[in-house]
């Protein structure tokens, strides 16, 4: 046909498509006359315009790959295979299925994978491929699946191998990173395993993530050495070896995406260190717990195989040894001479790295003998290519609960206070106090240990998801139970716009428009929703409220309890009793509340509570928690926090403080007037659910254990230590007033009525205390005891809490409910506002003349105090001394301090505290 | 981090329609892995019975390789015009490959993974088309171009019209007629090997 002839064909054909189907014969014989060849010719063409064709009507490469994903293979369930009976399927792959089966003679199970009977078609390669299996089966090496048998079944050639149990590392770092310790054990096995295979001359050529499998005992196998190529000829080898390029077909690239090395990339003439390539690959994401080379595509993740270095895992993962690192990175040279030279190098490297780490040195050793070479086991002819397992041998358990991985974000001393993710899921957003600083909002990243000051004092309340700041401004408290005046500001900069004061807690709806907060006003607590609208009102704090994925309820927590509302108000407490809630947050499927809370002490464990009250607990550390938010995708952001307190001393005729603390939670009582002694008592767990009494001489000699109970005072002539003694059980006396000899003697009960002791000083002639208390039915008022016996007398109104007594006994200065000062005698009278004092002063000490009180009060820098001596008939105020405090994180705002009268000699209490943030990856 | 292969590829397949044949050699692979991508996708099950969803899901495959929209082209026809070229290339090239293999008769080295691979196919198929598009573009490269865009380049007839700078009637006229030669070239041909 000549193209002009075409022409005309299709110039008839397409008219005779502008007709209708039953009129084209009628139009054709007119339009075509007496040229019936071309009339023909055209109506056959017409036959396959509406015919549906398969390759046509779909794009090639479309085609291409459907041809690709041809699957093949009818079940085997049931059926005999050889010796062995078919149990069920295991898995289905490119290349064949695997099932579980069982040797009918030895009982053993195994795993058999069946190849597509297409693969038989090839006589020649199907001899080669039962030689490359049994090459690969003969390595007998504990890191290589070992494979026990070969054989076809109706044309379909089959696999014989040992059956694991396990899971690929794959699925084992699905969780993200695995700690240094376990990913060197793990790389030394795969190291020994593929050192094995190449000392027989069998390269890998495939090595990912997916074809190394871990097993319940945590032995790794190397499966799928189904790439794997001949690298070495014997010298009678078959001539098709011998003169093969060793480039592939149609440069095609053989090899995983992401585990490539540059030579394979290139298709390039590839040997052994391809896969030590791939092996460091492997590696980096066992640490980093991302991939080395990642790109949005394949061509992408190529192209950084070839040309990027991948971020030092020692960045991302700060336990990564130096000489890990350099490890890593010589595997993966982009050029082959700067890689190891061989497996067994590595091997060697890796053991040595491992034996700086004993006990993983013995772990190891348990779980992979080095392999010795058994060279008479090779065919004599044989081409060495190792056997094809594609699919992992998985059999279907439930995997083993992978344990959490923590990653450490913040690294300065200090206390971090709030923390969000923002909107993308990975920045994190948090206020601190670092280093005893103003505190401060942070931005950072989880792969990099820097943060990025805010410049801004605010406590973070929550983001949007929109990136839009919920802050309290000038916050006060601190981190439990913060006020401040509610403002939002976009991440990116700007100011803040203030909108409510006097707010304790808010989230942000997923409307990013509405607040749900909580504040206080006049006095009780309302959670509003939207603000303006109160869902609940309550005479207690409200603090740590979150709002639902689904946006139907709300959590907070109000009085060591976790609640829950919804919308209409309707009011659900999910868990009470606790000690102290230190966090809350959804879910990421918003079905339960995870809370961090103790329900005695502060080692608070990480909790999950349903709508329908279905606890459990989520995690448990050593360590106080501080729940700060969960990703979409189940991230934990919280604090591990370490809070101790510790006790300094000046002692008499030192210009230097010391530091006298004892165990982790030490109270300033007393100092004697010499400030030779001083009493404290240990509040945390060194002593003991009822606290313990120590006194001490301030040149920190050893401390002397007085009794439980927690002290207040020492006598004057230092004979005795006052004691509250609380009750904790259901019966007996709430409290006791006791005195324990600081030497031999009796402890001496005071007082141990139905009045409920808070607290108590010596009066100057040490035979009288004063001792504030709480009779059922009455507020809190100060008694007077006699030591040798008596009823309790009350002397003050109530209200009111004694807290010094005058050098002469007749004078008292008390608190009231606000804090605020008062000066009353000890006969009687109305108490008078002490004169020139301002809120927060902590009264300390009575000077010797009488005439003035010492207070303390916080100084505008969080590092110092400041001690003021008060004159109390003037009111004359002056400042008398600034202490810089050691390790301020300022929990509590007050903190025990004892001074003697002269005011050259003190002891007091100081906070101790170290709060890491972390990111924690797999907690279910 | 920064990955320059959008740029990359863009020279590539400047240099191969230049003429460099070891362009070629380097986007072969390219397009390869992305066949084993789709491929894998069917294999999961994950795109069985969606044939309406095929060409969007062939079009992004063909995006991911090229991002044409990033490219600093004479112009999106002459992108078009070429990565179409090139998958014709690349496709029947592999056509070609596994034919050989099934036939046993070269001795091209191909592992385990990829032997297994080979099933029958569109294979053969898509070797007959390629000669029978040949013959056609002797009788009118316009149509043979139609078809290579079409089939080859995953193209809509918008997109082939926007190449070949005719109306889309044209576009579609010619493919119908071109589809009819090529079904029945390809049946006769089929006829004459049996």
């Amino acid at each position: 046909m000549t193209p002009e002839r075409y022409n005309e064909v299709g110039r008839l054909y397409r008219a005779a498509m502008e007709v209708a189907p039953a009129q084209r014969a009628a139009f054709l014989a007119a339009a075509c006359g007496e040229d019936d060849a071309l009339r023909q010719e055209v109506q056959s063409l017409l036959g396959y315009a509406e015919r549906p064709d398969d390759l046509l009507d779909h794009p090639a490469l479309d085609a291409a790959a459907r041809t690709f994903a041809k699957e093949s293979a009818e079940s085997l369930v049931g059926q005999r295979l050889g010796q062995y009976q078919i149990l069920s399927l295991l898995g289905k792959g490119g290349m064949g299925e695997v099932y579980r089966a069982r040797h009918m003679q030895l009982g053993r199970e195994a795993a058999i994978k069946v190849l597509p009977a297409e693969y038989a078609e090839n006589v020649d390669r199907l001899r080669r491929f039962e030689q490359e299996a049994r090459a690969a089966g003969m390595l007998n090496h504990p890191n290589v699946l070992t494979i026990y048998d070969i054989g076809s079944h109706a044309g379909a050639p089959y696999l014989v191998a040992e059956l694991l149990e396990g899971e690929t590392l794959r699925e084992r770092t699905r969780c993200g990173a695995l700690t240094p310790h376990r990913a060197v054990g793990y790389a030394l096995q795969v190291a020994r395993g593929l050192a094995a295979a190449h000392e027989k001359g069998i390269v890998h050529r495939d090595l990912k993530p997916e074809n190394l499998f871990v097993t319940q005992d945590g032995r790794v196998k190397i499966l799928d050495f189904g790439l794997a190529k001949l690298t070495q000829s014997l010298s009678r080898g078959d001539a098709d070896a011998s003169t093969h390029p060793h480039r592939t077909a149609s440069g095609m690239i053989l090899g995983t995406i992401g585990y490539m090395s540059p030579e394979q990339v290139r298709a390039e003439e590839v040997d052994h260190r391809s896969d030590l390539f791939a092996f460091g690959a492997i590696l980096y994401e066992m640490l980093a717990g991302r991939a080395a080379f990642r790109g949005s595509s394949a061509v992408e993740t190529m192209s950084a195989i070839l040309n990027a270095e991948p971020r030092l895992v020692s960045l991302i993962c700060r336990r990564v040894s130096p000489a890990l690192e350099r490890l890593v990175r010589r595997c993966l040279g982009k050029n082959i001479e700067e890689r190891f030279q061989s497996a067994r190098d590595l091997a060697f490297a890796l053991e040595e790295l491992s034996s700086a780490d004993a006990s993983s040195g013995a772990a190891l050793a348990r779980t992979s003998e080095p392999s010795g070479r058994r060279p008479w086991l090779l065919p004599a002819s044989a081409l060495l290519i190792a056997a094809t397992m594609l699919a992992a041998f998985f059999v279907g358990r439930p995997a083993e609960q992978m344990p959490p991985e923590f990653q450490r974000l913040t690294f300065h001393r200090g206390a971090v206070t709030a923390a969000r993710f923002a909107p993308d899921g990975q920045t994190i957003i948090y206020s601190a106090r670092w280093q005893g600083e103003q505190q401060q909002l942070y931005s950072t990243r989880p792969e990099s240990p820097e943060s990025r000051p805010l410049g801004l004092d605010a406590e973070l309340l929550a983001i949007s998801p929109v990136g839009e700041l919920a802050i309290a401004l000038q916050p006060s408290g601190f981190g439990l139970g913060i006020r401040g005046t509610l403002a939002q500001m976009p991440i990116a900069g700007s100011a803040p716009r203030p909108i409510l004061q006097n707010v304790s807690a808010a989230d942000w709806a997923a409307d990013g428009k509405r607040l749900a907060i909580a504040r206080e006003v006049n006095g009780r607590y309302h959670l509003e929703f939207p603000s303006g609208t109160t869902l609940h009102e309550t005479a207690y704090a409200i603090e740590r409220l979150r709002i639902s994925p689904q946006g139907d309820w709300i959590a907070f927590e109000e009085r060591g309890a976790i609640e829950a509302i919804n919308l209409t108000g309707k009011r659900k407490t999910l868990s009470s009793g606790w000690n102290a809630v230190t966090g809350l947050a959804w879910s990421p499927d918003g079905n339960e509340v995870w809370f961090t809370a103790a329900k005695v002490g502060f080692n608070s464990t990480l909790h999950s509570i349903t709508l329908s009250g279905r606890q459990r607990v989520v995690t448990r550390l050593p360590h106080q928690l501080r729940l700060f938010d969960i990703s979409r995708d189940g991230r934990v952001l919280l604090a591990s926090v370490n809070v101790r307190k510790g006790i300094r001393c000046l002692p008499p005729g030192d210009s230097q403080e010391r530091d006298l603390s004892w165990f982790d939670w030490g109270h300033v009582a007393d100092i004697s007037d010499d400030g030779r002694l001083f009493l404290f008592s240990e509040a945390g767990e060194g002593g003991g659910a009822g606290q313990t009494v120590y006194l001490r001489k301030t040149d920190g000699s050893p401390p002397i254990r007085l009794g439980e109970g927690v002290a207040y005072g020492l006598s004057p002539k230092g004979d005795w230590a006052l004691t509250i003694r609380r009750n904790s059980a259901p019966s007996g006396p709430l409290s006791q007033v006791i005195l324990l000899p600081t030497g031999p003697g009796e402890a001496k009960v005071l007082a141990d009525s139905r009045i409920n002791w808070q607290r108590a000083i010596w009066f100057p002639d040490g035979k009288h205390i004063l001792a504030s208390g709480v009779e059922p039915g009455r507020r809190v008022r100060g008694y007077v005891l006699d030591i040798e016996g008596g009823e309790p007398r009350p002397i003050t109104r109530e209200g009111l809490t004694g807290r010094l007594i005058s050098p002469d006994g007749q004078w008292l200065i008390a608190v009231d409910a606000r804090q605020t000062l008062a000066h009353l005698s000890v006969a009687g009278g109305e108490p008078q506002p002490v004169p020139g004092q301002v809120a927060g002063d902590e009264p300390i000490q009575w000077s010797a003349n009488g005439r003035s009180i010492y207070v303390r009060q916080d100084a505008p820098d969080p590092k110092f105090k400041r001690i003021y001596r008060l004159e109390l008939t003037t009111g004359r105020r002056e400042l008398w001394k600034e202490q810089l405090i050691a390790d301020p994180v300022r929990i509590a705002q007050s903190l025990p301090m004892a001074m003697t009268p002269d005011g050259k000699s003190y002891a007091y209490t100081y906070i101790r505290g170290i709060f890491d943030l972390y990111l924690i990856r797999g907690l279910k | 981090m920064a990955i320059p292969t959008t740029h990359e590829i863009t020279d590539l397949l400047v240099a191969w329609s230049g003429g460099d044949q070891l362009a070629l050699e380097k986007l072969t692979p390219l397009v390869y892995q992305e066949l084993r991508r789709l491929a894998q996708g069917y294999l999961r099950g994950e795109r069985a019975g969606h044939t309406l969803q095929t060409t969007a899901l062939v079009h992004e495959a063909y995006l991911r390789l090229t991002d044409a929209s990033r490219m600093r082209w004479q112009n999106r026809a002459h992108f078009f015009a070429v990565s179409a070229q090139l998958m014709r290339h690349i496709l029947v090239d592999f056509a070609r490959a596994r034919r050989n293999l099934k036939r046993g008769g070269d001795a091209q080295q191909v592992s385990l993974d990829e032997a297994l691979t080979v099933a029958a196919g569109h294979s053969a198929e898509l070797i007959a088309l390629d000669d029978a598009l040949q013959d056609l573009a002797r009788l009118d490269e316009r149509q043979s171009k139609v078809v290579e865009l079409r089939f080859f380049g995953g193209l809509t007839e918008g997109e082939i019209a926007e190449v070949l700078q005719v109306s889309p009637r044209t576009v579609s006229s010619d493919w119908s007629l071109a589809r009819s030669w090529l079904l029945r070239e390809l049946s006769r041909r089929e006829r004459d090997d049996a």
